[in-house]
C-alpha cells in the first residue's frame, strides 16, 4: 500500500516539477539565461549557419564559413536587455573577422564588433592593452595610453579600428564661399556624408521623388551631427500620403536643411529615409562633401528618359559594386581600368590605387560599398577621418606609425580561439521574435580561406536585473 | 488468490492516477504552450502527455474489473472540452470569414455529439 502511494506521489509530482522547471526557464529568475550550441546540433534558441552557398556542411562539431557574409538567427524566448555571444573558432587567414547584429532593414544595417583581428594580433609592433583599447606603435614612443593621448601624434600617422582618435580635423587654408554647388545625381534611400563648416551657414537643399515602389510611409529626415556625435540640426518631410507599392511617383519635392552659428569643424549629415525615396539633386554652399559607407546611385526610371549615371572620386583602395536589375549591367571605368558588371545580384570588386581616382558609372542603378570616402566632384573630396584599419591595410607600407583599436584579442582554449561580443538588444532589429547575427569576413573568397566555427554560445541578460558580470568582456 | 488480486488492484490504481495526471497535464501544458508559445515546445513535444494518457488509459481499462458510470461527469467534461475547442478554433480562424462562426459552433458541440453517439 505504501509503495502504491509512493508511486502515485511520483506520478503526480513529475509534471508539477516539470512545469516548475519550464517556468524557471521562462522567467529566468537568476537574470541570466545561457545557451550552449555546438554547430551541427539542433537548438531551439540558435539556428545553424546560413546560407548553404557560403558555409560547408558541419562535420564533427566544426563548420567552415567560406563566403562573406554568413549569418544565423537567435530565438530569444522572452525579453532580454543584453546578449553576449561567444564564438569558438579557428582562423588562419582572414585578416578581420567581425560579428554583427542586424539593427535595421531597408537597407540592412549591422552593428559590427570585432571577433578576430589578425592585423593587430599578428603585428610585431609594440603593443599596449588598456581597458579594451589596443595601441600599436611602430617604434615605442609612449609608455601608456594616457601618455599617447597627452601627446598625440599627427592624425595621418594613426590608423583606427572600431574607435575614434579625438584629435579634431582642421583645414587651415579653408575659405568659405557663397557659391552654390549642385550634385545632380540620383541617390536612392539612406545615405550619410560629411561636410566642413568654417564661418558659414550649413545649407543643403535636397530635391527628391517618392517613387512608391514598396509598401509603407516614406518619411525623409536629414539630421546634422557635430564632432561629438550630438545632433545639432534637423529637417523633416512627411510621406506623400501614398503608402502603397503602386509605383506612382510624386513630383519633385524639396527638403531644406539649414544650421546657423556652427563652430568650425566636420559635421555628419544623415539622410534617413527608405528605398522608395530618390534624391535627384543636392544644392549646397559647402565646399567639402564626402559620402561614407555606401552610396546607391539609383535608376532614373520615371525621371530621365536616358539614365545619366554618375561620376565619383575616391581614395579608397577598393570598391564593391552590385546592381539588382538587368538594366544596371554596365561597364564601370576608371582612368586605368574597366570593370564589367555582367549580371544582377553579384558583388564585383574594383581594385584601385592609393591616389584620388575618378570613376565613371554610365547608367546608375548601382550600390557602391567602400571603407573610404566618395565625392561627386574632385574639389569636394576630403577625408576628415583617421585612416581606418581594413582587411586590406598593409601596416608596414601604409605610412602610419600607430594603430588605435577598441579590441580584445580572443583567448585560447585548446585548439580553439574564443571571442565574446556583447550587444544591447534594444538596438537589434527583431522579426518573428528572432535576432539576426552575421559574420563579416571580407576577402575570404578571394583568399580561398575558411573560418572554422566550433560553437556559438549565448548569455542573455534580463532587462530588470543588474547586468551580471559573470562573463568578463 | 488474494496474493494475485492485491498487486492487480495496485496496478489499476497506478494506471488510473497516471491517466488522470497525463490528461490533466496534457490540457495544462498544451494550454500554456498556446498562451505562451514555446513554453513547452522548445524543450519537448506536449503530445508526450497524450501518449502517456493512451498508455495509462489502456492499462487502466485492461486491469479494471468493474466500474461505475458517471454520466453527469461525462457531460461536464464534454462541455468543457467543447468550450476549450471552440476557443481554440475561434482564435485560430480569423481568415475563415463567414465560416468562422460555423466551425466554432461545430467545435463547441462536437464533444457532446460524440458522447451521445458513444452512449447510443
Amino acid at each position: 500500500m505504501m509503495l502504491t502511494r509512493l508511486l502515485q506521489l511520483l506520478i503526480i509530482a513529475f509534471p508539477i516539477l516539470l512545469f516548475g522547471w519550464l517556468a524557471t526557464q521562462w522567467l529566468v529568475p537568476s537574470g541570466v539565461f545561457f545557451v550552449s550550441h555546438t554547430v551541427g546540433e539542433e537548438s531551439p534558441f540558435i539556428d545553424g549557419l546560413q546560407p548553404g552557398t557560403r558555409v560547408l556542411s558541419s562535420e564533427d562539431g566544426v563548420q567552415a564559413i567560406v563566403g562573406d557574409p554568413a549569418f544565423f538567427f537567435v530565438h530569444p524566448h522572452r525579453d532580454f536587455e543584453r546578449i553576449v555571444l561567444e564564438v569558438w573558432f579557428q582562423n588562419d587567414m582572414v585578416p578581420i573577422v567581425e560579428l554583427g547584429a542586424l539593427t535595421r532593414i531597408n537597407p540592412e544595417s549591422y552593428t559590427l564588433l570585432p571577433v578576430h583581428n589578425r592585423l593587430i594580433d599578428g603585428s610585431s609592433w609594440n603593443r599596449i592593452d588598456e581597458d579594451g583599447i589596443v595601441l600599436l606603435q611602430r617604434e615605442k614612443k609612449h609608455e601608456s595610453l594616457t601618455a599617447f593621448f597627452a601627446d598625440p601624434p599627427a592624425r595621418d600617422t594613426v590608423a583606427t579600428y572600431r574607435t575614434t582618435f579625438d584629435v579634431p580635423y582642421r583645414l587651415p587654408d579653408y575659405q568659405s564661399s557663397n557659391r552654390i554647388q549642385t550634385i545632380a545625381v540620383s541617390l536612392r534611400g539612406h545615405h550619410e556624408f560629411k561636410t566642413y563648416i568654417k564661418n558659414e551657414i550649413l545649407s543643403f537643399t535636397f530635391s527628391y521623388m517618392d517613387m512608391n515602389r514598396d509598401d509603407g510611409a516614406d518619411v525623409v529626415r536629414a539630421t546634422v551631427f557635430n564632432e561629438a556625435g550630438q545632433p545639432v540640426a534637423e529637417a523633416r518631410s512627411e510621406d506623400d500620403s501614398n503608402t502603397m507599392d503602386d509605383s506612382v511617383a510624386t513630383g519633385m519635392k524639396t527638403l531644406k536643411l539649414n544650421a546657423f552659428g556652427l563652430p568650425e569643424g566636420v559635421y555628419k549629415v544623415v539622410m534617413d529615409t527608405t528605398r522608395d525615396v530618390f534624391f535627384r539633386s543636392i544644392e549646397t554652399t559647402q565646399q567639402k562633401m564626402v559620402f561614407s559607407g555606401s552610396v546607391f546611385v539609383g535608376d532614373e526610371i520615371g525621371y530621365h528618359a536616358t539614365a545619366e549615371g554618375a561620376t565619383i572620386w575616391t581614395e579608397s583602395n577598393r570598391l564593391r559594386l552590385q546592381t539588382r536589375h538587368a538594366q544596371g549591367v554596365q561597364s564601370i571605368s576608371t582612368d586605368s581600368t574597366t570593370l564589367e558588371i555582367l549580371e544582377p545580384y553579384v558583388w564585383y570588386v574594383l581594385p584601385l590605387g592609393q591616389d584620388l581616382e575618378r570613376i565613371e558609372i554610365p547608367t546608375g542603378d548601382v550600390e557602391i560599398v567602400t571603407d573610404g570616402k566618395i565625392a561627386f566632384s574632385e574639389s569636394q573630396y576630403f577625408n576628415p577621418d583617421p585612416v581606418t584599419l581594413t582587411p586590406f591595410t598593409n601596416l608596414e607600407d601604409s605610412g602610419i606609425d600607430y594603430v588605435l583599436a577598441q579590441y580584445k584579442s580572443p583567448r585560447t582554449e585548446g585548439d580553439w580561439l574564443v571571442a565574446q561580443v556583447a550587444f544591447d538588444t534594444d538596438e537589434i532589429y527583431t522579426e518573428d521574435e528572432a535576432w539576426k547575427f552575421s559574420f563579416s569576413t571580407p576577402g575570404i573568397e578571394q583568399m580561398d580561406a575558411a573560418l572554422l566555427i566550433h560553437a556559438i554560445n549565448a548569455w542573455m541578460y534580463r532587462e530588470d536585473l543588474p547586468v551580471v558580470s559573470e562573463v568578463e568582456l | 488468490m488474494i496474493w494475485k488480486l492485491k498487486p492487480f488492484q495496485a496496478l489499476t490504481t497506478l494506471c488510473e492516477t497516471g491517466f488522470v495526471v497525463s490528461v490533466t497535464s496534457y490540457v495544462i501544458f498544451w494550454t500554456t504552450d498556446m498562451l505562451v508559445p514555446g513554453f513547452v515546445s522548445r524543450y519537448f513535444s506536449v503530445h508526450l502527455f497524450l501518449a502517456g494518457a493512451i498508455l495509462f488509459g489502456l492499462c487502466w481499462s485492461i486491469t479494471l474489473k468493474e466500474y461505475v458510470e458517471h454520466p453527469w461527469l461525462h457531460l461536464v467534461v464534454a462541455i468543457l472540452l467543447g468550450i476549450l475547442g471552440s476557443v481554440i478554433v475561434w482564435k485560430s480562424s480569423e481568415d475563415m470569414g463567414g465560416y468562422r462562426l460555423l466551425i466554432t459552433t461545430i467545435a463547441l458541440l462536437a464533444p457532446s455529439l460524440i458522447l451521445k453517439l458513444i452512449r447510443d
